[in-house]
């Protein structure tokens, strides 16, 4: 059984020993907007490797953050002073660049992806929020030096890694709907559990709260047993979430896995199975 | 002054009539203060955000940030209480039964509540800045203001003050305008040192941002409705429409000096309004009361 205690411990003595469980932010440049005291204790690089740094509470820096901003209209929408006291100042926003990385930081800042990170009560965890992928021309979407061999699901997932890797995150949250093509990206990796079948004051699309867990407590991870099935077709969804709800209140643990191959019924039409964590 | 009205109800008699509630993710509550400033928080209003059942109330706190922030359109997306608000931090407060409040009342305000259902009356929400012991305030929602019959003076204090023994916190970051009477609230702390004090990257680049050392003795000030924290001849004033010396006093913080506020906003001859700030010396570890 994971143990969230034994887990924020034991992040912090995997990057003393300078282990890096997770995967690096790839051919990009990474922007972090963070405040400099909390520079120190939070983050997993140093001052020259690559890494821009931007404080927001210095005015020659904010005024370069216009690019990381998320839309401030709609159903997700977050207003600038929510960024500033949720995410820049207690936490982080973490950039991948569009910009390769063998060339200089350029300005304006051309973002290819980015990521709210607000820090959890418990150390060394973290809640990812606004992921958000821009296209060449600022649009939604993926357009990166990658062009159309990454999707824009793949881009969220490397944002995701990236964001881990550079947070020394033991663990961090989402909330996703079920919609999301990123769940299926993070159903192949190793210790992501369901904490929430619908996440509240999330409607009307039903969105599930997860936690992911850094890739060696989910090493450590638990037996588990296929017992709900996401299917591709979105009618069932509603049922299965219901019973997934009930179960979780009753204390129930669900982990995402990929579609079994061997199942007898067939993987096809089916998205992503979870699997209950044998007590 | 009226201070002195005040000090005939103390602040702290408010926790005798009102039920504190905190939400947050359950694993969490274990290490929270759930006995805070000497109340017990009911489990019944221990609302773990992960749960279905918490959604009723999730919803009267959405209400309530509208029916403060609504009017200078400053309310928080819904989304928000959830995400960067309950999750990783943690949301505290005070309410009523709805059974002792009028009909009448719950209806101009858009509670929906069943009578044994606990009605917020105000809230504090703060996420982590440097776990465990430091977090950073971003909504300090109060009704008292709205609600004058209920006799709720004093509510804000008693509520952030409540909130930050319930985080068990004992550093605490926040952003505020110059101009906004929360610093009325906040300075009853204890002085609060200028991280900014000009910002472009907040919605308003008029937003100073503070630092507070969180004692017993400020605690006791705002539960008692005293203000230890006071100018002296060192002081000098920022007029809260004072752009330019806001810049300029954001120069010299980010050269090195320090510097904090230390009372709250005053009246000016001009009719204007001015807020107290005094130099530091460079070694102290933070301004204290």
């Amino acid at each position: 059984m994971i143990d969230r205690d034994a887990v924020e411990s034991g992040g912090a003595g995997r990057e003393e020993r300078g282990e890096r469980a997770l995967a690096p932010a790839g051919p990009y440049r990474v922007v972090v907007v963070a405040s400099p005291e909390s520079v120190a204790w939070k983050f997993a690089f140093e001052h020259g490797t690559g890494v821009l740094v931007l404080d927001p509470m210095r005015v020659s820096d904010a005024v370069l953050l216009g690019p990381l901003q998320p839309p401030t209209e709609g159903r997700t929408a977050m207003p600038r002073w929510a960024v500033y006291d949720c995410a820049e100042v207690p936490g982080a926003v973490i950039s991948l660049l569009r910009e390769p990385l063998d060339s200089p930081f350029e300005k304006p800042l051309d973002p290819l992806a980015f990521v709210l990170a607000t820090p959890h009560a418990e150390s060394g965890a973290w809640h990812l929020s606004c992921l958000t992928v821009r296209g060449a021309d600022g649009s939604d979407g993926p357009d990166g030096p990658d062009g159309p061999d990454e999707p824009e699901d793949a881009l969220q997932l490397r944002m995701v890694e990236a964001a881990m890797e550079v947070l020394r995150a033991a663990w961090v949250t989402m909330i996703l709907p079920w919609g999301s093509l990123l769940l299926d990206r993070l159903a192949e990796r190793e210790g992501v559990e369901v904490l929430a079948a619908r996440s509240l004051l999330h409607g009307p699309e039903p969105a599930a709260t997860v936690q992911l867990w850094g890739t060696q407590a989910a090493e450590g991870g638990a037996e588990s047993v296929p017992t709900f099935r996401v299917a591709a077709e979105r009618g069932e969804l509603s049922t299965m979430l219901d019973r997934l709800e009930a179960m979780l209140e009753e204390g129930s643990r669900y982990l995402l896995a990929p579609p079994p191959h061997d199942d007898p019924a067939g993987a096809e039409g089916v998205r992503f199975v979870l699997c209950e964590v044998v007590p | 002054m009226s201070d002195q009205r005040h000090e005939r109800v103390p602040p702290r008699m408010l926790l005798e009539r009102l039920e504190p509630f905190v939400v947050a993710p359950g694993w969490r509550f274990d290490r929270l203060d759930m006995e805070p400033l000497g109340v017990s928080v009911d489990p019944a209003h221990r609302f773990d955000i992960l749960r279905a059942a918490s959604g009723r109330f999730l919803d009267r706190l959405v209400q309530l940030d509208r029916l403060t922030f609504g009017a200078v359109g400053m309310s928080m997306p819904e989304w928000l209480f959830n995400d960067v608000s309950a999750l990783p931090g943690v949301i505290a407060g005070l309410g009523v039964r709805a059974r002792t409040l009028p009909a009448e009342l719950l209806t101009r305000l858009g509670f929906e509540a069943r009578s044994d259902a606990l009605v917020p009356l105000s809230m504090f929400i703060a996420v982590p800045a440097r776990p465990p012991a430091a977090w950073f305030g971003h909504n300090l929602a109060s009704l008292n203001r709205l609600l004058p019959e209920l006799h709720l003076r004093g509510l804000a204090g008693v509520t952030k003050a409540l909130g930050l023994r319930v985080m068990r916190c004992t550093e605490q970051l926040g952003a505020t305008q110059w101009e906004s009477k929360a610093l009325h609230v906040h300075t009853r702390f204890g002085p609060l040192e200028l991280l900014t004090a000009w910002t472009p990257a907040h919605s308003e680049p008029a937003t100073l941002t503070y630092r507070l050392r969180i004692t017993d003795t400020g605690i006791a000030d705002v539960l008692h409705s005293r203000r230890r924290c006071a100018p002296n001849a060192d002081t000098f004033w920022m007029d809260t429409q004072g752009h330019e010396a806001m810049r300029a006093l954001q120069r010299r913080i980010e050269q090195g000096e320090r510097f904090a506020i230390v009372g709250p906003p005053a009246h000016d001859a001009d009719g204007g309004t001015r807020i107290p700030v005094v130099r530091l010396a460079p070694d102290l570890p933070g301004p204290s009361v």
